[in-house]
C-alpha cells in the first residue's frame, strides 16, 4: 500500500498574538522577526494517521510519503514527518508558488502525486492554518478524480476499503470508501507522535526529491490566482462592559444569568 | 569552528522544544518539585523512549552514539523548561564516564538499562560544605581482599533515593593524587544512610554516609577520560552541562520578561515601550548571548574529546553570573508579579541559585582557569 500526505510550511499559528501583524497596504501578512515557519498542524495529523496505519500493518508493505508545494522551504520544518518516520519527502518548489491559491496548489500537488506513481491514499490535514480555506484536499481529489472523505478522527484499512470515522459537532459518522480516496484529517485524530532520536537521525540522513513544475507539465504562468485578494485586516476588538445590577446578590445573580441565557453563552 | 546547527541538530531541538512545551509545562515543574522523587516516572519513559537517555551512548549498547554537541542543544531545551529528572547525572555524566572509563562488562550491564531509562545514575562527586577540590576528605578507599571498602560521606547527591547506580569519588589510600571514582550499585548501598538535604532548586538531595561499602576489584573506573583524570572531566561535564541548561533558563526568562513588558500598560502604555525597561532587556539578551556562546563552546571542546578545561571554566563562570543577573534584572521588570509563589519567575531564580553551586562555583572555576592560564 502506498500513502501520500500532503502537507503545507505556514508561519507558526503560535506566534504571540502581540506580535502578529498585517501589512494592510500590501495586503499580507507580517511574519514577526525570528519567527520560524512550522509544518500545518493539521497535515502533522495527517501523517501520523499515515502512521498509524503503518503500524497497524506491522511497519511491511505500507510505504508513507510526504508531499508539499510552496516557496522557500526551511529543510529542518520540512523534515519533520520524515523525523516522525515517513518514508521519503517530495518538495516541488517554486517561486511561482507563494502566491498560488488553493486551486494552483491542489493542481501542483495532484501533479506531483500522480508524477510518483499509484497510490491507494492520499491523505490532507482539514485545513491550513494560513488561511484556513480547507480546499486544498478537495481540489487534489477533484484533479486526481478521486472521492473526498474529509473530518476523519479514525481510519482503518481492509479488503481494498477504508472505512472512515468523521467528527461531526456533537456526531460520529462511519462511512466506508473504496480505495483509493483523498481523506482529510482532523485533530480527533490524536496527537502526532514525537520524532525519536533514530527518526531525528533518519531524517538527517534523508535528502528530499526536488520536482520542478516543468516536470509536472505545468507552466507558471497557469498559477495566476482566480481570486483576488482585496483586503487584509485585523477585525476590530469592541469590548463593551454592561453592569448587571439586582436588588441584591441573589437577584443580580438571577439578573446575569438571564443576560447570558440571552447570548446563548449558558 | 562552526556554531550554527546542523539541520539533525536543528530538528533535534524543534522537537525537543514542543516536547518539552507539552510534557514539562510549569505546573508539572512545581508538581515534581514537591513530590518524593522529584520527577514523574512516566515523563522519564517518555524521554526515554524518545533516545534522549541514550543520546551519548554508544549504539552497540543501545544508544543513538550522537555527541556532546548535539546533546548540548537538547540540554539548553531541557533546561529552558527547568524539566524535572536526573537526565544530566544519567545521560551526560554517566553515560560519558561509564562509556569511557568502565570495563566491558559493566558497559553491557549498564548502559543498555540507561539507554532504555530503566537505570538512574547518580554521580556522588562532594565534599562536606559543598567543596569541589578533588583532594578533600570525605571519602576514603581502602583497598581490601576482595576490592575496595569506601567510608565516609558524600554531600549534595541528587537524586540518590532513585539510583540504581552510584559514582562515587574516594581517595586513595598513600596516593597524594588525584582522588578515584567507583560504580556502586544500589544493593552495595544497603548498608549506607540517605539523609534529604534542604536546597533551593527543588530536586531531592542526599548526603550520603557509608561505613565501609565493599566493592568489588574492578568497581574503579579507568583513571583517565579524555586525557583528564576521570574525576576532573565527569565535573567538569557537569558544569558544562549546567552552563547548557542555565543559557536555556536564561533564554526562556528573557523571553517571559519581553513578553510581560511588551504586554503590561502603565500610564497608558506597554511598560517595554520606556527606554529604562528597554535598556534591561537589552542587557539581559547582551549577557545571554555572550554567556551562551562560551556554553556551546565548551561543549564543541568536549565533543571533540579535547581537555576544555579553560572553556569549561569560562563557560560555568560566565553563566555563573548571566543567569544570576538575568534573573534579578527579569524579577525588576516584572515588578510586584514576579515576586509571588503563583508566578513561575521564582522557578527560574531558585534554579539558578543550585545550579550556580553545583558542579563547581564561582570560586571553583575560578581556581581552575587560573590554574589552566598558568597564574
Amino acid at each position: 500500500m502506498r500513502i501520500a500526505i500532503c502537507a503545507r510550511q505556514v508561519l507558526d499559528p503560535e506566534v504571540p498574538p502581540s506580535q502578529f501583524k498585517v501589512d494592510e497596504a500590501a495586503r499580507r501578512v507580517v511574519p514577526p522577526p525570528g519567527a520560524a515557519p512550522v509544518v500545518n498542524g493539521f497535515d502533522l495529523n495527517a501523517v501520523e494517521a499515515g502512521l498509524r496505519i503503518r503500524d497497524a500493518a506491522g511497519g511491511q508493505g505500507v510505504e508513507v510519503n510526504v508531499f508539499s508545494a510552496g516557496s522557500g522551504f526551511v529543510m529542518d520544518v520540512m523534515k519533520k514527518p520524515l523525523s516522525m518516520g515517513a518514508d521519503r519527502l517530495v518538495l516541488v518548489d517554486d517561486p511561482a508558488l507563494a502566491s498560488a491559491d488553493a486551486t494552483a496548489t491542489a493542481r501542483v500537488l495532484a501533479g506531483a502525486v500522480k508524477l510518483d506513481g499509484t497510490y491507494d491514499l492520499i491523505l490532507c490535514g482539514r485545513q491550513a492554518s494560513d488561511w484556513d480555506q480547507a480546499l486544498v484536499p478537495i481540489g487534489v481529489a477533484e484533479f486526481l478524480g478521486l472521492p473526498c472523505v474529509t473530518l476523519a478522527r479514525l481510519i482503518t484499512v481492509k479488503d481494498g476499503k477504508a472505512r472512515i470515522e468523521r467528527t461531526l459537532p456533537g456526531l460520529v459518522q462511519t462511512v466506508e470508501v473504496p480505495l483509493p480516496v483523498v481523506i482529510t484529517v482532523s485533530n480527533e485524530l490524536g496527537e502526532p507522535r514525537y520524532p525519536t532520536l533514530r527518526g531525528i537521525m533518519a531524517a538527517g540522513r534523508k535528502q528530499p526529491v526536488m520536482v520542478k513544475l516543468a516536470d509536472l507539465g505545468i507552466d507558471a504562468a497557469d498559477l495566476v490566482p482566480k481570486m483576488t485578494l482585496t483586503r487584509l485586516s485585523v477585525p476590530e476588538k469592541r469590548r463593551t462592559v454592561e453592569i448587571i445590577q439586582g436588588q441584591d446578590d441573589a437577584d443580580s445573580g438571577r439578573l446575569l444569568a438571564r443576560r447570558l441565557r440571552e447570548e446563548k453563552l449558558i | 569552528m562552526d556554531f550554527s546547527l546542523t539541520e539533525t541538530q536543528e530538528l533535534l531541538r524543534k522537537s525537543a522544544r514542543a516536547f518539552l512545551a507539552e510534557r514539562a509545562t510549569p505546573s508539572h515543574v512545581r508538581h515534581a518539585a514537591t513530590s518524593e522523587r522529584g520527577y514523574n516516572n512516566e515523563f522519564w519513559r517518555d524521554v526515554a523512549g524518545l533516545g534522549w537517555t541514550g543520546l551519548i551512548i554508544p549504539e552497540r549498547y543501545g544508544g543513538a552514539g550522537m555527541t556532546f554537541a548535539d546533546m548540548a542543544v537538547l540540554l539548553e531545551e531541557w533546561g529552558a523548561a527547568l524539566a524535572p529528572g536526573p537526565f544530566v547525572e544519567t545521560a551526560v555524566i554517566g553515560a560519558a564516564a561509564i562509556t569511557s572509563c568502565a570495563n566491558e562488562e559493566q558497559k553491557r550491564e549498564y548502559l543498555p538499562r540507561m539507554a532504555e531509562g530503566s537505570l538512574i545514575v547518580a554521580p556522588a562527586l562532594l565534599g562536606e560544605a559543598g567543596d569541589w577540590s578533588l583532594s578533600s576528605a570525605g571519602m576514603a578507599a581502602s583497598v581490601t581482599q576482595g576490592g575496595w571498602a569506601l567510608r565516609g560521606a558524600r554531600h549534595f547527591v541528587n537524586y540518590a533515593d532513585s539510583a540504581g547506580l552510584f559514582i562515587m569519588s574516594g581517595t586513595l589510600p598513600g596516593v597524594n593524587g588525584p582522588a578515584g571514582a567507583f560504580l556502586a550499585p544500589r544493593p552495595v548501598m544497603e548498608l549506607a544512610s540517605f539523609t534529604r538535604m534542604a536546597t533551593a532548586g527543588g530536586v531531592p538531595t542526599f548526603k550520603i554516609e557509608m561505613a565501609g561499602a565493599s566493592l568489588p576489584a574492578d568497581a574503579r573506573l579507568e583513571t583517565q577520560m579524555d586525557g583528564l583524570p576521570v574525576l576532573d572531566r565527569m565535573i567538569q561535564m557537569g558544569a558544562v552541562a549546567r552552563s547548557l541548561q542555565m543559557a536555556g533558563a536564561a533564554r526562556r526568562v528573557l523571553e517571559l520578561t519581553v513578553q510581560y513588558v511588551s504586554g503590561r500598560k502603565q500610564f497608558g502604555r506597554p511598560v517595554g515601550s520606556f527606554q529604562a525597561v528597554q535598556h534591561k532587556c537589552a542587557d539581559m539578551a547582551v549577557l545571554l548571548q555572550g554567556a551562551r556562546h562560551t556554553a556551546y563552546r565548551a561543549a564543541w571542546a568536549i565533543s571533540e574529546g579535547r581537555p576544555a578545561v579553560r572553556e569549561a571554566a569560562i563557560a560555568k563562570l560566565s553563566m555563573n553570573e548571566a543567569l544570576s543577573q538575568i534573573c534579578s534584572t527579569a524579577h525588576q521588570c516584572f515588578g510586584a508579579i514576579g515576586f509571588t509563589w503563583e508566578h513561575d519567575l521564582h522557578l527560574f531564580t531558585r534554579r539558578a541559585v543550585a545550579w550556580r553551586a553545583e558542579y563547581g562555583d564561582t570560586p571553583y572555576h575560578r581556581g581552575a582557569l587560573a590554574n589552566a592560564l598558568g597564574l
